[in-house]
């Protein structure tokens, strides 16, 4: 497999001013202004193969769009080589347009009063598409994305949903390459997530198309990636595949079990007492230290017990991992219950 | 040409949309009408009643008033929406789509954002122009005409290039709209009338920096022939071509500057 994207070494500085409060600051800023170096990206670098569906995620203001931005050509980066198809964005903007898709989850690329039918012609004409790969790609969404009943339903009568799905058509008509897709579940209904997930797998398969996806909805990434960068305040955190990520970062599993009646605080010295509601506890355990059957066993062999449920690291507690560990770098176990 | 079939497809578009907003669109194009007609009308009236000024009539200062309309016309059916907005795309990032086109960004702006108001300033400078030549018993010829159609195209690149250029600030600045009105609609209020009455440091701004007075002033003296150049080389109307090209590549330049300073919203 041959790489399609490269970062090395990537910095994207912002200039932002420092407003002051009160009214006598702010007309002296008039005239001077103190401007603070806001670092949005600092040296990051990473490499992005054809064909991977990648999860890029981090909180709000980590630094994400400002990379997916980078990537599309939009910004600039400040220092550092940023290349796609060994091209750098910026410069041949026109050249990467034409082989990349991009969806932005809060803007929207469609005519607001026309139905979407008329975009899909537009983007015929912009990207010079053939006539047959367009009836075929066309074709071939609106079946999967089930949009048959509101082709022709102007857009601004769509619901959010419906739209998201046509936004996903209208970035992939030309066939490109790279799919990038910002934040592109964000406010849907859980069908609608789905379809569109099962919907980004199913392009990744039939056309080799390498997804770049960022989300705040940790089930996405673990629907459709394969990999996961993570990013905190501007900085790498993680690079690497999903089984990698949920080990490095919540290494406890929980077993959360009904018992008959109550039972003694302390069960086993591997096992600990997290949180309590009357009979149902929920128990933590690090898998390295005590099987999940030697767990069970354990407490059963002493215990009765009504009802038992296993429940494996999420991507979700992951994350939480992070941004606690990098909001408040102590180590406290407790938190892994969410 | 791909540009132009696209042209055509955002027209089409924008016919099928009309109708959500054809009221306002007729509106418009009345309100621009006439109040450009009756500044017209204003200028030839004080006109009549001073006679002349500095040797130009009231039919002269006319055809100058609306050469510099229908050059303007042009250049802002093309460039006023593109440009006007840039500071509120910047502002709420929408510019990110036009960046991830495979087209040229300025000729898709141009492509999706053309102003049809502008149809109303071009029809009725055309129409003064005409009158105004047969008042002062001035041949409507084929080789008038050509003039004429040369004068507007260089004006409009002129003009087109105050647009683009007092635009781009917004892009690090983001308000640009002081800069615009100061630099372009207020200096180019000078050349309404001949430079010939202003202080001789307005008539050398208007002429070397903010190169205004090649939209009309000059080349009307061919025209009209007229011999009122304060001072500077009786070929400067023949130059007016190239001083349009040459401001079209500077703004151009500056434009594709501008660009790469783009920062973006965070969503």
């Amino acid at each position: 497999m041959n790489t399609i994207i490269q970062l090395k070494n990537v910095t994207k500085e912002y200039k932002v001013v420092q407003h002051e409060k009160g009214i006598v600051p702010t007309m002296l800023s008039l005239f001077h202004r103190k401007y603070e170096i806001k670092k949005a990206i600092n040296d990051v670098s990473f490499e992005i193969k054809k064909g991977e569906l990648v999860g890029y995620v981090g909180a709000n203001g980590a630094g994400k769009s400002t990379t997916i931005k980078m990537l599309t050509g939009i910004l600039v980066p400040t220092e550092g080589t940023l290349l796609v198809h060994n091209a750098v964005p910026y410069k041949n903007r026109k050249e990467n347009a034409k082989k990349i898709g991009v969806v932005f989850g809060q803007r929207t690329q469609l005519y607001w009063n026309l139905p979407m039918e008329e975009t899909f012609d537009l983007f015929k004409r912009i990207y010079k598409i053939e006539d047959k790969r367009f009836k075929e790609n066309v074709g071939f969404f609106v079946e999967l994305l089930e949009m048959n009943s509101f082709l022709r339903t102007p857009v601004r009568q769509l619901s959010l949903g419906q739209r998201m799905r046509a936004e996903l058509v209208v970035s992939l008509l030309h066939d490109p390459e790279i799919l990038y897709l910002d934040e592109p579940t964000i406010g849907l209904d859980v069908s609608i997530k789905r379809k569109i997930r099962s919907f980004i797998r199913e392009i990744n398969k039939e056309r080799n198309t390498t997804v770049i996806l960022t989300t705040h909805d940790m089930d996405d990434i673990e629907a459709v990636c394969n990999r996961i960068i993570t990013i905190d305040k501007g900085a790498l955190v993680f690079d690497g595949s999903l089984d990698q990520f949920k080990n490095k970062y919540s290494n406890g599993n929980v077993l959360i079990i009904d018992f008959l009646e109550n039972t003694p605080k302390q069960l086993d010295s591997r096992i600990r007492i997290v949180k309590e509601e009357g009979t149902k506890k929920w128990l933590w355990y690090d898998k390295d230290i005590i099987s999940t059957a030697e767990a069970i066993t354990l407490i059963t062999r002493n215990h009765e017990i009504v009802d038992i449920q296993v429940q494996e690291p999420t991507i979700e507690a992951a994350m939480y991992e992070i941004y606690k560990f990098q909001s408040d770098k102590e180590k406290n176990k407790d938190r892994l219950l969410v | 040409m791909g540009y132009l079939d696209l042209y055509f497809t955002f027209i089409k578009l924008r016919i099928m949309g009309v109708a959500e907003y054809r009221k306002s669109f007729f509106m418009g194009v009345l309100a621009q009408f006439f109040s450009y007609a009756s500044e017209i009308l204003l200028v030839w009236l004080i006109m009549k009643q001073f006679k002349s000024i500095n040797g130009w009539g009231a039919y002269e200062v006319t055809i100058l008033y609306t050469i510099n309309l229908g050059s303007y016309a042009l250049a802002g059916f093309l460039f006023f929406t593109p440009c006007n907005q840039i500071s509120s795309m910047v502002k709420n990032g929408s510019f990110d789509e036009v960046l991830t086109k495979p087209l040229n960004n300025l000729l898709y702006l141009i492509c999706r954002d053309f102003n049809t108001a502008y149809i109303s300033h071009l029809l009725l400078s055309l129409f003064v122009i005409a009158y105004s030549l047969n008042a002062l018993a001035i041949p409507i010829d084929i080789s008038s005409i050509a003039y004429i159609i040369v004068i507007f195209l260089s004006g409009a690149l002129i003009q087109a290039a105050g647009l683009i250029v007092t635009s781009v600030p917004a892009f690090w600045v983001v308000e640009n709209s002081g800069i615009k009105e100061i630099f372009f609609f207020e200096f180019k209020s000078f050349v309404k009338y001949p430079i010939s009455i202003y202080h001789k440091s307005i008539q050398i701004i208007l002429t070397m920096v903010l190169p205004y007075a090649f939209i009309n002033f000059f080349p009307v003296q061919v025209l009209l022939k007229k011999n009122d150049y304060v001072g500077f080389n009786h070929s400067l109307p023949y130059i007016s071509p190239l001083v349009g090209v040459f401001c079209f590549t500077i703004a151009y330049l500056f434009w594709k500057k501008g660009i790469n300073n783009y920062s973006s919203t965070g969503s």
